[in-house]
């Protein structure tokens, strides 16, 4: 039973994952991702990890995927015109490359068997049943404690996106005349 | 009852799974039941009121006062004609009201609608309906029964996470319609929801802050004991930001942009007709359910009565009867009547306040409620650190959340009277004389 | 969940006075967009290159004060060796030219000079801390923030189509190598189960991971050499692109044409002392594993090469002076990776004390190169940005007889990066000669040998500028003068500070190159005191 959920899962996110490849039109793509993202969270979910799960849902399909879908719809993408020569075969390659990558990764993966991998979320189980903490507490105290420093450069990291964000994306300058391309280029 | 979970037990190996399972979908039925049953009354009491407002008899012709009136206004769009316009994109145009209404019904079975029955009171309630001890008691094999649909440890992630995925319908149905007006609808919505969904999010926080805990019962529990207990006295100016977001997030006025009937004919469902247009109108209402009952939950110490009866007391005099009662007022009486309020909210503001402009729109949500809820946020986090800083048993003293509560108000109305207002009253007065110095000039009746 | 637990006082271990000059950083920064605020367009013109260069000097200070100490510190976060700070002051240095470029670059081009200074700063408090950093989710944010300072950086000037071009194509290929880094870094966390470098190199010595299940049983699980294999490859793809490394330098030439010159620099030369000094820790990290070295020396080698080569004959036929400084970048990047090639073999043929003495050396090479590298291009580019040339080899004709003091400044420098053979005394030869001896003792003489010949073939073009300098200029002085050639009247501010740079980097390239032990010296002395 367990077996057959699983399974399902994983091809339906394969699916998925594939349908954004296949799809010409861009908003079916998009909307193949965030099942994908969805089936992910999914996953997560399988494996009893249910903050991980539902922060992906809100962050990726809830917040990243809405963004995507915005931008899709307010440019209003048609059809993509045929690359250039020397991209056409780039779909094939990359196919191919793709596919490589696959076999290099399942003969890496099948070395360690599932069995490996369960001992280290058994013993997490261990530790939840022990502490009597929940999986968010786990999280935080690891966050606030032995990843502080990661946790805090984030916030940096958001700010320097959103003042590169503001940069890029205004329209006047400081005295409120519009930003236009200079025609004499040499720059500085 | 119990040969017949021994019966069903044959079946899903063990009659506690068999309990389990027929537990969760009697759950799912009676809950989903009612929601969907209050669906079609909710719609005539909203025509109602609007009417009163209007000062107008509103629907009286079907079944008594017009109560019927939902139902046969149901019927109608079950039979009438499917239309299918040309030039749409036929996938994603059947897709979407299902992504709009399987969003909707997956937050509802989060709500919790009654306390979890344990301990003696489940011995008593499993001997009165005949089940064995070891199978459904204190000391058995199930040693809880949830009356909610179902209660993960994130309770509210998830509703934050549902929430955020409904706009995916929407958005969808506005793309997909091949109108430019449905698709100015979606952008709108999309827009406008994740605009607001932070809003949202960070007036959850205080409140998780509060509880310790992302599970929502331990967030009731911590209401527990009358409404002096209830997080609206921590978080005054959260559940203020709750709710203006909450009525972004479900598209109602004056945040109905996406739908907007006077700009956009009707926004992203201008194209569907018949039983997909029922199914965008009910999740509407649904959502409405929902969030309005996470608001009650968050807010509004859910299915705990204002006033705490002294229920141990009772239990003792009338035994099983008064068990049976305490976990059917909460359920029965106590949320829907938080859940009426809400509604009623909703429906009072349709009725009384006129749409925003999309520009006020986001100004309000980026400019004001953000900021607000950030420094709420903060707020609330200093004053839970200092609490357990100074108490240290993980728990937040009332004091604290009196003081939180009486911090932010004086915070929030002191930006508001001093700051806001002055500043909205000068531009106001200016918008004015601008008004009149034109219309002077441009009639000569004024001028002189 | 059970929320009355009793809440926990765990307290991190912290050295408070090791995160100075980060939070000195981070609080200037913040000052920079705060004054900004307050004093609108022309007041923060006038303060914030004072507040910013400010900044980097007392953080360059604090290094120099010795507050920070010199192992891993903050719950092993941090790993601030001898070479680490040695990078961190390299990078601070940079990054103040940069500010120092900054006011004449804001007039020019009208900049808004509140969220310039601010990502200077950011930038280099993201480089400084992804060349101590010691954790692998420290690094990657790290990283990012310093690459997205550096993306807005290189775009900030709105009005240049150029420029434009340059931030997308940095920008996208960017954020695509920050997939693979982030991929890497997965993989080799499913490997060591650690994300902390000294604990994974104590993983790999091992060879196992101790993981405890149910019951406390304690299981060994062997470490998937798979795993190290895909992780190192990815990251090392994700790094290559940062330092411009042959296959994945496809961004430079045009970020180095695009962008505005100070930014330009900073990404040619802090951006990838940072990445390299991260690949050093890393690479050391990973070498402890046993079968490590058999399979990453051919990728290192491959990258390494490649790279040389193509960097040096690409910038042969380049007509552009910052094109040509791009692809010599690449190649300056190839002979580095020489480096990381013997830290690659080394555990392979010594261990235990004689190991650390060889990783040391050859930290000291490397951390030695990565300064000559530094001051060479800072006063190439510097040089280039004041006299107000700007990509055309046309301005640098008959630079000699017009200004001679900054021809001959590039002259030295140009002598300098080319590096090898007739020019001894700089710090370029001595970078060079470090990394190609270490080369050649572990073992890799093919290697050195190629990257003598790719030095040779570099000679040409380096010195082709310095010829081009002497020879007369051919404009007529009735003609009106182009754009960005030097006869351009360019109001260029804050000259005094820029002689003063350009002719501190000019003696430090032969101070340093008569002197090596000096700079390396002074690494010892920030780590272990005065006292040894």
């Amino acid at each position: 039973m367990f077996l057959l959920i699983y399974s399902t899962l994983f091809a339906l996110t394969v699916v998925f994952a594939l349908g954004v490849l296949v799809f010409r039109n861009t908003v079916k793509s998009a909307i193949s991702l965030v099942f994908t993202m969805l089936c992910i969270a999914a996953n997560y979910l399988l494996m009893r990890q249910e903050f991980v799960a539902f922060i992906q849902v809100i962050v990726y399909a809830g917040a990243i995927m809405v963004v995507f879908l915005f931008v899709i719809m307010l440019l209003n993408l048609r059809e993509p015109e045929s690359p250039a020569w020397y991209l056409r075969g780039m779909r094939y390659w990359g196919g191919a490359l793709a596919f490589l990558f696959f076999f290099v990764l399942a003969w890496g993966i099948q070395v360690f068997s599932v069995a490996d991998l369960t001992p280290g979320a058994a013993a997490l189980e261990e530790l939840r049943r022990e502490s009597g903490q929940a999986e968010v507490t786990q999280l935080a105290t690891l966050m606030v404690t032995r990843y502080i420093v990661p946790f805090l450069l984030t916030s940096v990291l958001l700010l320097v996106a959103v003042i590169g964000a503001i940069v890029m994306a205004r329209r006047k300058d400081e005295d409120g005349r519009d930003i236009t391309f200079d025609e004499d280029e040499e720059g500085a | 009852m119990q040969p017949l979970f021994d019966f069903l037990g044959q079946f899903t190996g063990g009659a506690g799974n068999a309990f389990v399972i027929t537990a969760a979908i009697l759950k799912i039925a009676l809950f989903l039941g009612g929601v969907l049953t209050a669906v079609p009354f909710i719609i005539v009491f909203e025509r109602k009121i609007l009417s009163w407002i209007q000062d107008r008899p509103g629907p009286n012709r079907v079944g008594p006062f017009g109560l019927l009136q939902g139902f046969m206004d149901g019927l109608k769009l079950f039979l009438k004609e499917e239309i299918m316009p040309k030039g749409v994109d036929k996938t994603l145009f059947l897709l979407a009201p299902t992504l709009v209404v399987i969003p909707a019904f997956l937050a509802l079975c989060i709500v919790p609608f009654g306390p979890i029955i344990q301990g003696e009171h489940l011995d008593a309630l499993g001997s009165f309906l005949g089940l064995d001890p070891a199978m459904v008691g204190s000391g058995g094999e199930i040693s809880q029964v949830a009356l909610a649909v179902t209660n993960p440890n994130i309770g509210i992630l998830y509703l934050l996470a549902i929430t955020s995925v409904g706009v995916y319908g929407i958005t969808l149905a506005g793309w997909s319609s091949n109108n430019k007006w449905s698709l100015l609808g979606g952008i709108r919505a999309s827009a406008q929801m994740i605009s607001y969904e932070i809003t949202l999010s960070l007036a959850v926080i205080g409140v998780v802050l509060l509880a310790g805990s992302l599970n929502l019962y331990d967030i009731i529990e911590g209401q527990r004991g009358g409404f002096w207990h209830w997080n609206v006295v921590a978080q005054p100016v959260a559940i203020l930001l709750f709710i203006v977001a909450m009525f972004a997030e479900t598209n109602r006025l004056p945040f109905d942009l996406a739908e907007a009937e006077s700009e956009l004919t009707g926004g992203f469902h201008t194209e569907y007709s018949s039983m997909r247009f029922a199914l965008f109108f009910m999740s509407e209402y649904v959502s409405m359910i929902v969030i309005s009952a996470a608001c009650a939950t968050l807010f509004l110490g859910g299915f705990f009565g204002p006033i705490p009866l002294p229920w141990e007391t009772l239990m003792e005099q009338f035994g099983l009867v008064a068990i049976l009662a305490f976990y059917i007022v909460g359920p029965l009486v106590i949320l829907p009547a938080k859940v009426s309020f809400f509604l009623f909210l909703f429906i009072f503001a349709r009725g009384a306040l006129p749409r925003l402009r999309y520009d006020q729109l986001m100004t309000l949500g980026w400019k004001y409620m953000l900021p607000i809820g950030i420094i709420n946020l903060v707020v609330t986090a200093c004053g839970v650190a200092i609490d357990m800083a100074i108490t240290r048993d993980g728990e937040v003293a009332w004091v604290t959340k009196v003081s939180i509560g009486a911090v932010t108000l004086v915070l929030f109305l002191g930006w508001e009277l001093l700051i806001f207002s002055r500043r909205r009253r000068s531009q106001l007065s200016r918008e004015y004389r601008n008004l009149y110095r034109k219309e002077s000039s441009s009639d000569p009746a004024l001028a002189s | 969940m059970d929320s009355s637990l009793p809440v926990q006082a765990y307290v991190p271990e912290i050295h408070p006075t090791g995160l100075i000059p980060f939070l000195l950083l981070l609080l200037g920064g913040i000052a920079c967009l705060v004054v900004d605020a307050a004093t609108g367009k022309e007041g923060s013109r006038r303060y914030l290159p004072w507040i910013a260069g400010g900044t980097l000097l007392a953080s360059i200070t604090c290094f120099f004060l010795r507050l920070v100490p010199g192992e891993v510190f903050l719950e092993d976060t941090f790993r601030a060796d001898a070479f680490g700070q040695l990078a961190s002051i390299i990078i601070l240095a940079s990054t103040f030219v940069m500010t120092t470029m900054g006011p004449s670059l804001v007039r020019r081009r009208n900049l808004p000079s509140g969220e310039f200074y601010t990502l200077i700063l950011f930038a280099s408090l993201g480089m400084t801390l992804l060349a101590i950093s010691n954790e692998l989710l420290t690094a990657f944010i790290s990283l990012e923030v310093f690459a997205l300072s550096l993306y807005v950086l290189v775009g900030i000037d709105r009005r240049s189509r150029k420029a434009a071009e340059a931030c997308f194509k940095y920008f996208v290929l960017g954020a695509f190598a920050s997939a693979f880094l982030v991929f890497g870094i997965a993989f080799l966390y499913g490997a060591a189960h650690t994300t902390f470098l000294t604990e994974m190199a104590e993983v790999f010595r091992q060879g196992y991971v101790e993981s405890v299940g149910p019951e406390g049983a304690v299981t060994e699980i062997p470490v998937n050499t798979m795993y190290v294999f895909v992780g190192f490859a990815f990251m090392f793809v994700g790094i290559c692109f940062k330092l411009s490394l042959a296959p994945f330098h496809m961004w430079a030439p045009d970020v180095y044409q695009g962008g505005n010159m100070p930014a330009v620099m900073v990404v040619a030369t802090a951006s990838k002392v940072a990445a390299f000094a991260f690949l050093v820790h890393l690479v050391e990290a990973l070498s402890y594993w046993q079968g490590f070295a058999s399979g990453a020396v051919y990728i290192v080698t491959a990258v390494a090469v490649v790279s040389m080569l193509w960097g040096n004959l690409a910038a042969l036929v380049q007509t552009n002076f910052r094109r040509m400084m791009a692809f010599s970048s690449v190649a300056h990047s190839g002979y580095m990776t020489v480096g990381i090639l013997v830290l690659v073999a080394l555990p392979g043929l010594m261990s235990g004390a004689e190991l650390e003495a060889g990783q040391l050396l050859i930290r000291q090479a490397v951390i030695l190169y990565m300064a000559g590298y530094t001051v060479m291009n800072i006063l190439a580019f510097g040089v280039a940005y004041y006299i107000g040339g700007g990509g055309h080899m046309a301005a640098y004709r008959g630079l000699v007889y017009r200004r001679p003091l900054p021809a001959a400044g590039m002259a030295i420098a140009m002598f300098s990066l080319v590096g090898i053979g007739f020019t001894p005394p700089t710090i370029g030869f001595m970078g060079k000669f470090y990394i190609f001896k270490e080369a050649v003792q572990v073992g890799f003489v093919g290697i050195a040998v190629i990257a003598l010949l790719a030095s040779v073939i570099s000679a040409f073009y380096y010195l082709n500028l310095v010829v081009t300098m002497f020879m007369r200029a051919e404009t007529k002085p009735a003609e009106a003068p182009l754009a960005g050639t030097p006869e351009a009247p360019v109001q260029v501010g804050g000259e005094l500070l820029a002689r003063v740079v350009l002719v501190t980097a000019c003696v430090l390239i032969f101070v340093f190159g008569i002197f090596p032990q000096l700079f390396i010296g002074l690494g010892e002395t920030l780590v272990n005191g005065a006292v040894r």
